[in-house]
């Protein structure tokens, strides 16, 4: 995480203790696609929300560890680095950095 | 004949040897699907209760935790009596045109490029289809291989552009000399696939890689002949000049008298043509289109890392998901 962001550069997300672990937490901000936020190891972590091989949202998939899986097609996402890890995902999500100040949850943009 | 139950009520029979996905398409529900031979994974259920056949284990698309989670491939898998299984059924797989097995007799053989071969096969009931799906061929002693139709349904004839893969089990036989003969029987499963001709207003971009040759055919084919008013360009790639159809042969094959199309051969390693374009397919159609390239549908067919790669591209360029129109795994 870059220290030299400044507030102006962060889009709020939710309160940090709304996402829970093994859970995804979907999030709309008005410009961005949804978005689908990952507690894990208390780091939080930031994904697009929609599957990239369908129109799946990765927020009603089930967490397996640091992964995410497509609840249409049972593909995966590592949602720390946004890479397919099972088929048929074969295209990354985008992923957002995120950060938290004063108990609220932000990402970089 | 067993039956297999959805958990979410819907009901269907599948014959011995025959797999889930297929019984399930047959009988008209959309059971999620792309390329019908392991590879894909998008066809992936849940077992609730019954015995399962796993017909293909060392299936790419498997992994430990779908085996951990009772997760098998729907176009792999046949029931032992009666079954009940979770999966996501979609409209979007619902065939057009219901596939049925019949048999195929070979007509005719020949060549296109150096290391591509038409062949085609003879049905005794013309099979529909809409440009861009395939069929699965049963080649007797070798097994199931999906290969796309590169004709348009008519007079009972279904023409196949296949690629001899070198070491590959069932395209180096076909390609040998104790292969098929003229009037040799093999069994033919279809249509399936979903990446198909959309009749709509957008211009439209083919891209076809060595072995995707076919269906990109089949799309230009019917293109021309319903006479849409739409735009087609059409990419062919490979990785030199032997790789590739000259100007004249594309529109012979295409049957594109006036010139409709715009074609740019693509080489990825080497060539001498000034026509040919050089570099990877991916790079060279953001090259060419980087304007207005969400205006387009794009169709593209071929090997694995290319279908990835143009997949990765558009993907990071923001094109617009649901125009990107492909089978995984060709
Ligand atoms: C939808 C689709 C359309 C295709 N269209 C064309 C086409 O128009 N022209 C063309 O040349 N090729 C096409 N292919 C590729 C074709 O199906 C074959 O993969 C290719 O000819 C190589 O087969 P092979 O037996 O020579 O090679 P191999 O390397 O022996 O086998 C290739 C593929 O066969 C499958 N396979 C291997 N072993 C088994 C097994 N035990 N059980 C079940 N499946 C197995 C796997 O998917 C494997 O990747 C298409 C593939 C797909 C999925
Ligand atoms: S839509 Fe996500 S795996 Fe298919
Ligand atoms: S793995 Fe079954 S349809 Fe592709």
């Amino acid at each position: 995480m870059t220290e030299a962001a400044e507030k102006n550069d962060l889009a709020f997300l939710c309160d940090a203790s709304e996402p829970v672990e093994g859970e995804g937490f979907r999030v709309e901000l008005p410009n961005f696609p949804a978005l689908a936020v990952f507690k894990y190891d208390d780091k939080f972590f930031v994904i697009d929300d929609k599957c990239s091989h369908g129109n799946a949202s990765l927020c009603d998939g089930d967490v397996d560890g640091c992964e995410v899986e497509c609840p249409f097609h049972a593909g995966a996402f590592n949602f720390m680095t946004g890479e397919p890890t099972a088929a048929p995902c074969t295209v990354p999500v985008r992923t957002y950095e995120a950060r938290v100040v004063e108990g609220k949850l932000y990402m970089v943009i | 004949m067993a039956i297999v139950k959805v958990h979410t009520g819907e009901e269907f029979e599948c014959g011995d040897n025959e797999t889930i996905a297929r019984a399930a398409l047959r009988s008209g529900l959309g059971f999620p699907y792309e390329c019908n031979s392991g590879s894909c994974g998008t066809c992936k259920f849940t077992t609730l209760d019954g015995e399962f056949e796993n017909l293909y284990p060392e299936a790419p698309a498997i992994t430990e935790r779908d085996t951990r989670k009772n997760r098998l491939l729907g176009c792999q898998c046949t029931p032992i009596g009666d079954v009940e299984i979770k999966v996501m059924l979609s409209d979007e797989y619902i065939p057009k045109y219901s596939p049925s097995e019949q048999a195929a007799n070979l007509i005719s053989i020949n060549p296109i490029t150096h290391d591509i071969s038409a062949f085609s096969f003879k049905v005794e009931k013309t099979k529909e289809f809409i440009p861009g799906q395939y069929s699965i061929l049963t080649i007797p002693g070798l097994g199931k291989r999906a290969y796309s139709m590169s004709n348009l349904p008519k007079d009972g004839v279904l023409e196949f552009m296949i690629k001899n893969m070198k070491n590959g089990g069932v395209s180096d036989y076909l390609f040998s000399e104790r292969a098929l003969s003229h009037g040799d029987a093999i069994a033919l499963d279809g249509p399936y696939g979903i990446a198909h001709y959309r009749y709509n207003e957008r211009d439209k971009i083919c891209i076809a890689g060595g072995s995707g040759l076919a269906p990109m055919l089949s799309i230009a084919r019917e293109h021309i002949s319903s006479n849409q008013e739409s735009r087609l360009h059409f990419l062919f790639g490979g990785k030199t000049d032997a790789d590739l159809l000259p100007l004249d042969e594309f529109r012979n094959l295409v049957g594109d008298r006036k010139g409709l199309i715009e074609y740019y051969p693509v080489a990825s390693v080497y060539s001498e043509s000034s026509y040919t374009i050089t570099g990877f397919l991916h790079d060279v159609l953001l090259s060419l289109f980087k304007e207005n390239l969400g205006s387009y549908d794009i169709y593209c067919a071929g090997p694995p890392v290319m279908t990835a790669s143009l997949e990765k591209s558009l993907f990071e360029s923001g094109f617009p998901q649901e125009q990107l129109i492909f089978d995984r795994y060709c």
